[in-house]
């Protein structure tokens, strides 16, 4: 997956790769599909 | 005085009068642009046990897509259950055990429209979360979330995390409420 850009207060940047490991992860469970989305 | 909060310039207002203020406003964050995820900090503290979390407004890449809640660097042990329905009265449901997030809502171009009250985040005890979320279309939806954080570590931030949708605008408030 791309590097996506995330924001830490107001500053915006590219996410570091641990950073973008860990919104892999979180997201991992809830897309395709997301539980909620029935 | 007059009836709170209709108060008169140049008002005085003793202690106890203020200390009936029940909600304060720690901060407000303006989601920036294209981003995937908020992480606004430095708001939970020993001051406050409980908070609202609020996040309304701007617009997204596409609707439908996750609102993830999570706490510091935390990526596991959120229990969470959530119960809605759709405008048309279709059940929408769902849950998860000891996953890497909260479900704390959807995304949505008209503009998000979710909050979550955390119960205390900062103290070293488990932290609760009961949140609400519409999705303000003709075809939407209304949910509730309920859960908890399994752990007792103390966390000052929270990240609102969708991907690989996109957040653009809006405005995240965090409140305090008296104990």
């Amino acid at each position: 997956m791309a590097t996506e850009l995330i924001q830490v207060g107001d500053v915006e940047r590219p996410a570091t790769p641990a950073e973008q490991a860990q919104i892999d992860a979180i997201m991992a469970p809830f897309n395709n599909p997301a539980p909620s989305d029935k | 005085m007059a009836t709170p909060p209709d108060f008169v310039a140049g008002q005085v207002l003793t202690a106890a009068q203020m200390n009936k203020a029940g909600m304060w406003l720690i901060t407000t964050q303006t989601v920036g642009t294209a981003v995937t995820s908020v992480t606004v900090p430095n708001v939970f503290s020993a001051d406050y046990e409980n908070y609202l979390i609020r996040y309304t407004g701007g617009t997204t890449s596409a609707s439908g897509a996750t609102l993830a809640l999570t706490l510091g660097a935390t990526a596991t042990g959120y229990y969470y259950a959530i119960n809605g329905l759709t405008f048309a009265g279709v059940a929408a449901t769902g849950a998860a055990a000891n996953t890497t997030a909260w479900v704390f809502g959807k995304t949505a171009t008209a503009g998000m429209c979710a909050q979550a009250f955390i119960t205390k985040p900062f103290a070293a005890d488990e932290t609760g979360l009961m949140g609400q979320y519409v999705l303000q279309t003709t075809t939407g939806e209304g949910l509730a979330t309920y859960g908890y954080l399994n752990n007792t570590t103390s966390y000052t931030a929270f990240t609102i995390t969708t991907s690989p949708t996109t957040l653009t605008g809006g405005t995240i408030e965090v409140y305090g409420m008296r104990d």
